[in-house]
């Protein structure tokens, strides 16, 4: 076992490259290594073919038409791979797109008195058409680039700013997008809207002075759409691993944890949403003149579906993963309609299944396996690592112990000198209902500066709920919480975090894909907008605070390993970590030592105790020796009452208490 | 309140008409009617006429049919006699040879015994003239007045009014006064009153035209609606003679109009409520099944309404089945034995998908998502290539028509039953989920999985029945469907979004949810679908509901308490 320490490391390292989509440097150096030589086939070795006569210019036109889907793909998997939202408005957003340009190319094209001869081909009447006024500002290319990209993204921006701030999510979502693209399908259908119904924009010619049947405007416009996709590719990168890539990541793995650290998740996914739409929209434009048409089929919820799929096929969460599956599934298609038409749809379908069932990961997990089989195999996904078992963990020795209690006792001490008057938090006269079932029914309980108060209770007495009022996750009935001097009654979750209350949950909520230490970055105080996440980075002494606070709680070792590898224990100690580093007011904790060895529980009064200099604590707790460890005022809840308010020997001697509780 | 009475009714004219004209009028009247009938023969144009004149008032139920064989030209004169003959057929000598049948009976003339097949040289067609057609077709019509089948005598009385023929308000008073049926007594009331309304009819006073708008008022006429509005707005324009009358006349028509507006707002409503019963019935089947999944294992089954196409088709096919190997006499039962294995069709693709698929992919429910359109594509596929794309699911005679319970208020029979089929279906899964063993397990799967596990519930299994059981609700939702839509492969794509949206709107997992959502959603449908269109009226609803789940994401009855995920 001499190798521990390095055996850890070893796998520190690869866990944390390879089974987390935040990926490490010299991944990422492979990643970067890959696309750089992919960009330069596609820049160099395509031209070159064309140009030397090995590949005709119908087939460099095919491949910059999946480029464009492969864009696509890349918002998508911002927004469903990294953040776990299932968007299938991506159709709709690019079909809005290729509309513009579509709308631009037309006018642009044949045209009988001002009108594009398309729209006579659905119309009935044979002359008079007016173009309607939404034709007009895709006379000039600027406005229309400008429009195109606005436009799906403003929808992006709608659709998200109604759908995450109301909560709406997962399965949920995904339908609220579905019943959008139907709807705007169904319209554009529609041949009075005089967007040439069916049959779609078509018959363009002209772009920017460019004749579009001429091989070399083909060529180039393949040549354009690769640069994009490469500056976008660069851009989705570029967000995936700064701050926001991780804050996504958190999304997707606990949305409601973020909120409790002061985070509002909504606004990173409307960011990331309102993203993915700008790009599919940018997608679509190149799309449609190298196409040379757009009509309503490519918004339809199928094609939606398809873009998941092309996703999905390449693996979720590693952007280049979505350009292969794109590429790939593209080119099968464009065999097999060639080919056996009548068997893609037994192909498609069988792709949805074979590798949702048989390669959640897509095909670059392939490649990960691959590249990481080489040295060491794997622990099995989802399985803890030989970590977790707590073999890592350093011992506790009987010396430590004893060391500990002259601690705590010490502490007891210094306790009651810290005891206020004033009052911090303030509960009056609260009811919570849960659909007749009174939940809680509490005249006065308060809590003072630097005091640690612990209530008790049987299960089912109302103390969870208690804290969930608090932290504003359950709403009163009537009655008024008081913060401070602030009523925080009627607050948002995410409001009362950013006043100075955190909140540790009954069982530890921590983001299971990102580390330890990355959890930590995204507790630390004041990273909670957008923008910051963005561009900024963690300072040097932000840093330091973090490495400190991991080494006080026993966590410096494991600092680089994904969270979900971590023992029980050790994701009790991370949560209360991320809880000090945001340094709230206030501190709400909920059963700690649940589920923790005995020295574990030692320490974790320790801690606590140690805590209560700085903050006002609130501790829920079944645990008596750790109750009487802390030696603090306790509170006894029953049936969402308070019974019983004192201390600990008081509350003890409590006939009533001894009945409904301790007496059992 | 009407349906009791008038099926009875139907039911002792008929067998009653059917009796009388053809037993004891036969030996007697007969005889005479087939002398007149020959008269058509004459050379003599004004015989023919009054020949013509006498069979219309013989009111035999027999006659229409034998004056549309006169108009059409297939009567010949045949050795003295009258004779039908549909169609000249070419024999093995490719002579013409007529197939002869008795014009009045229908049954084929004998010769010795056989039926009378003979050249069709010794036929001599006896059809009207230019002059008489106009004669010959009113003469159908009055005559087909006292036919003895109801509807085509209701249709008579119809076309009556719809003509405007002042000469035949005699007849129609003689229906009022002689018919049995109350819906065909008011209808010919009504076409009395529009031939009075519009037609000049002979000694009628201006009073009289007013009168007769006020009857179709109280008939509340649908009828007369257009016919008013064209008479008021010829009275807009100017007219100096009737400027007197013309108030008098303006206010009465306009009261009228607005008194048959107000009814038919009423039948309107009515069949809005009707149709989107009906529409939602087979929503709530489908919402029930995926709600149960949902509910159950997290799953989103994207596959559901290929679930319903193949119920559809399972019907199709006992159809095809019963047409090819059983008498047509038993044609109406195939839409019993389908019943079953609609339900044990679709299920049991269920039951394989579960197994096949949905099974591996537990806790991971967007997967499921793709991976179960992934599955819908393949059964589309599949059947297109296997049974075509559009084909035809005819109604059992049983299940056509309908019951006019008020005027104008029909309840079709098929839509009845959908209800009936739902409501059914609805009461026997609350009873499985309530008080079964079945029931139990299910329920408890859904609550705690684990916990279930751990008490020894095989939920794997739980799943499988469950997945089985929703795939067979979609089953019996394509079976309900085949009576008022079309069955193609894609079908299940309409309806799987709407099938969602109820889901959502209703909340997962809940039954009255389901419900209300489904009733709430196809009345919705109904309801916008006319003065919107189909397409706005759709893409209404699905606004709607994108702003009902933003509103309130957890959906009617939202879980409470403290596992309530906010």
């Amino acid at each position: 076992m001499s190798s521990r320490s390095e055996r850890t490391r070893h796998l520190r390292e690869r866990t944390a490259k390879a089974l987390s989509p935040a990926i490490g440097g010299a991944q990422q150096f492979g990643h970067r290594f890959g696309a750089l030589f992919m960009f330069l086939v596609g820049l160099i070795v395509v031209p070159a073919l064309y140009e030397s006569g090995n590949m005709n210019i119908e087939t460099v036109n095919m491949f910059g038409r999946y480029l464009a889907f492969a864009m696509v793909a890349v918002g998508l998997d911002l927004v469903w791979g990294y953040t776990g939202i299932l968007s299938l408005c991506q159709s709709l957003f690019f079909a809005l797109g290729g509309y513009a340009m579509g709308m631009y190319l037309a006018l642009h094209g044949p045209l009988d008195e001002g009108v594009p001869r398309a729209l006579y081909v659905v119309s009935s009447s044979v002359k008079g058409i007016t173009l309607p006024w939404f034709w007009e500002p895709f006379r000039t290319l600027p406005v229309t680039i400008g429009l195109g990209l606005l436009i799906p993204g403003a929808l992006a921006f709608v659709v998200g700013y109604f759908g995450f701030v109301s909560r709406v999510r997962g399965v949920y979502f995904a339908i609220l997008t579905q019943a959008i693209t139907l709807a705007a399908w169904m319209v554009f259908c529609l041949n009075n809207m005089r967007l040439c119904g069916t049959n779609g924009l078509t018959n363009f010619v002209m772009l920017a002075g460019f004749d579009l049947t001429q091989a070399n405007t083909k060529l180039g416009l393949y040549l354009i759409t690769l640069v994009t996709l490469a500056a976008v590719y660069a851009l989705c990168r570029y967000i995936v691993n700064s701050r926001l890539g991780r804050v996504l990541i958190a999304i997707r793995d606990n949305e409601s944890r973020l909120r409790f650290s002061g985070y509002k998740p909504h606004y990173f996914k409307i960011f990331a949403f309102t993203l993915s739409g700008v790009l599919a929209g940018l997608a679509g434009m190149l799309y449609a003149p190298q196409a040379n048409i757009i009509t309503p089929a490519y918004m339809t919820v199928e094609r939606s579906i398809l873009v998941v799929i092309w996703v999905a096929v390449g693996g979720r969460g590693t952007l280049s993963g979505a350009i292969l599956g794109a590429l790939l599934v593209n080119l099968m298609y464009n065999f097999l309609t060639t080919s056996k038409p009548e068997w893609w749809p037994f192909v498609q379908g069988g792709l949805f299944i074979g590798v949702v069932l048989l390669l959640p990961n897509g095909l670059m997990s392939l490649w990960h396996g691959w590249t990481a089989k080489r040295r060491e195999p794997l622990p099995e996904n989802g399985q803890k690592s030989p970590l977790a078992d707590g073999s890592a963990e350093r011992p506790i020795d009987a010396h430590d112990i004893d060391r500990r209690f002259s601690r705590i006792a010490l502490l007891q001490r210094e306790k009651s000198v810290a005891l206020a008057d004033s009052e911090l938090l303030r509960v009056e006269n609260i009811q919570v209902d849960f659909d007749g079932f009174k939940a809680l029914d509490i005249d006065t309980f308060s809590v003072g500066y630097y005091e640690l108060r612990v209530i008790i209770g049987p299960n089912g007495a109302g103390k969870t709920t208690l804290c969930d009022v608090i932290s504003g996750k359950t709403r009163v009935a009537t009655g008024r919480v008081m913060f401070g001097t602030t009523d925080i009654t009627t607050l948002a979750e995410v409001d009362i975090a950013r006043l100075g209350v955190g909140r540790k949950f009954q069982t530890p909520t921590v983001f299971d894909s990102l580390t330890v230490y990355e959890n930590m970055k995204l507790a630390l105080p004041g990273w909670q907008g957008v923008w910051r996440n963005l561009a900024g980075r963690e300072t040097a002494a932000e840093c330091e605070r973090i490495t400190a606070l991991l080494k006080r709680v026993r966590l410096d070792d494991q600092m680089q390993i994904p969270v979900k590898y971590l023992s029980h224990g050790q994701r009790q100690w991370l949560e209360i970590s991320m809880l000090i580093l945001a340094s709230p007011i206030l501190l709400l904790v909920d059963e700690p030592a649940a589920g923790l060895t005995d020295q574990e529980t030692v320490l974790t009064a320790e801690l606590l105790l140690e805590l209560q200099s700085e903050h006002s604590i609130i501790v829920i707790e079944h645990d008596m020796e750790f109750v009487r460890l802390l030696n603090s005022r306790v509170a006894v809840l029953n049936e969402g009452k308070i019974m019983a308010d004192g201390s600990m020997d008081e509350v003890q001697t409590d006939p009533k208490v001894i009945e409904a509780y301790l007496g059992r | 309140m009407d349906s009791q009475r008038i099926w009875p009714a139907l039911v002792l004219w008929a067998s009653l008409t059917g009796l009388l004209s053809t037993s004891a009028l036969a030996a007697t009247g007969d005889n005479q009617i087939r002398q007149t009938m020959l008269r058509l023969a004459d050379p003599d144009a004004d015989v023919r006429v009054a020949a013509i004149e006498e069979l219309a008032g013989m009111r035999d139920g027999r006659l229409a049919g034998f004056m549309r064989a006169y108009q059409e030209g297939s009567l010949y004169l045949w050795r003295g006699r009258l004779v039908l003959c549909r169609q000249i057929v070419l024999d093995k000598a490719d002579k013409k040879t007529a197939p002869l049948s008795d014009p009045l009976t229908h049954q084929p003339v004998l010769i010795e015994g056989a039926a009378a097949v003979v050249p069709s040289t010794e036929l001599r067609e006896v059809s009207p003239n230019t002059r008489d057609r106009k004669l010959v077709s009113d003469t159908i019509l009055v005559l087909e007045l006292w036919s003895v089948d109801p509807e085509e005598r209701l249709a008579a009385v119809q076309k009556c009014g719809a003509s405007r023929n002042a000469e035949f308000l005699t007849q129609l008073a003689d229906v009022v006064r002689l018919e049995q049926l109350e819906k065909v007594r008011r209808t010919a009331r009504e076409s009395i009153a529009l031939i009075r309304l519009v037609s000049k009819v002979p000694d009628q006073k201006p009073e009289d035209r007013l009168a007769a708008a006020r009857e179709l008022a109280d008939l509340r006429s649908a009828r007369a609606g257009p016919v008013l509005q064209d008479l008021l707005k010829e009275l807009d324009a100017p007219n100096k003679d009737r400027r007197l009358v013309d108030r008098t006349a303006q206010k009465v028509y306009q009261q009228a109009i607005e008194q048959i507006e107000s009814y038919q707002r009423l039948v309107r409503g009515f069949d809005y409520l009707k149709n989107g019963i009906s529409r939602g019935s087979i929503l709530i089947l489908m919402a029930l099944g995926l709600s149960i999944i949902y509910g159950l294992m997290r799953v989103i089954n994207m596959a559901h309404g290929e679930l319903m196409m193949i119920g559809a088709y399972a019907t199709y096919v006992t159809q095809q089945l019963f047409v090819r190997y059983l008498p047509e006499s038993y044609f109406n039962w195939y839409f019993a034995v389908s019943l079953p294995v609609a339900f044990l069709a679709a299920a049991m693709v269920g039951f394989l998908i579960e197994f096949l698929v949905v099974r591996h992919l537990y806790g991971r429910p967007l997967e499921t998502l793709l991976a179960t359109w992934g599955v819908s594509l393949v059964l589309i596929q599949a059947v297109n290539r296997n049974f075509g794309y559009n084909i035809g699911v005819n109604s059992p005679t049983w299940l056509r028509g309908g019951v006019e319970i008020f005027q104008d208020m029909v309840l079709p029979v098929n839509r009845c039953f959908i209800v009936v089929l739902t409501s059914f279906c609805v009461l026997l899964i609350y009873g499985l989920m309530r008080f079964t063993d079945l029931g139990l397990r299910i329920r408890a799967t859904m609550q705690d999985r684990e916990m279930a596990d751990a008490l020894g519930v095989n939920t794997r299994r739980v799943d499988g029945y469950t997945f089985a059981l929703g795939a067979g609700l979609a089953g019996l939702a394509g079976y309900a469907l085949t009576l008022i839509g079309g069955v193609t492969p894609d079908m299940g794509q309409n309806y799987i979004v709407e099938s969602f949206l109820v889901v959502v709107t209703g909340g997962v997992g809940e039954f009255a949810g389901a419900i209300w959502a489904g009733l709430g959603l196809g009345v919705l449908n109904k309801i916008l679908e006319p003065s919107l269109g189909a397409v706005w009226g759709q893409v209404l609803i699905l606004i709607g509901v994108v702003l009902f789940i933003q509103r309130r994401p957890a959906g009617l009855f939202p879980p409470k308490g403290r596992l309530a995920d906010v």
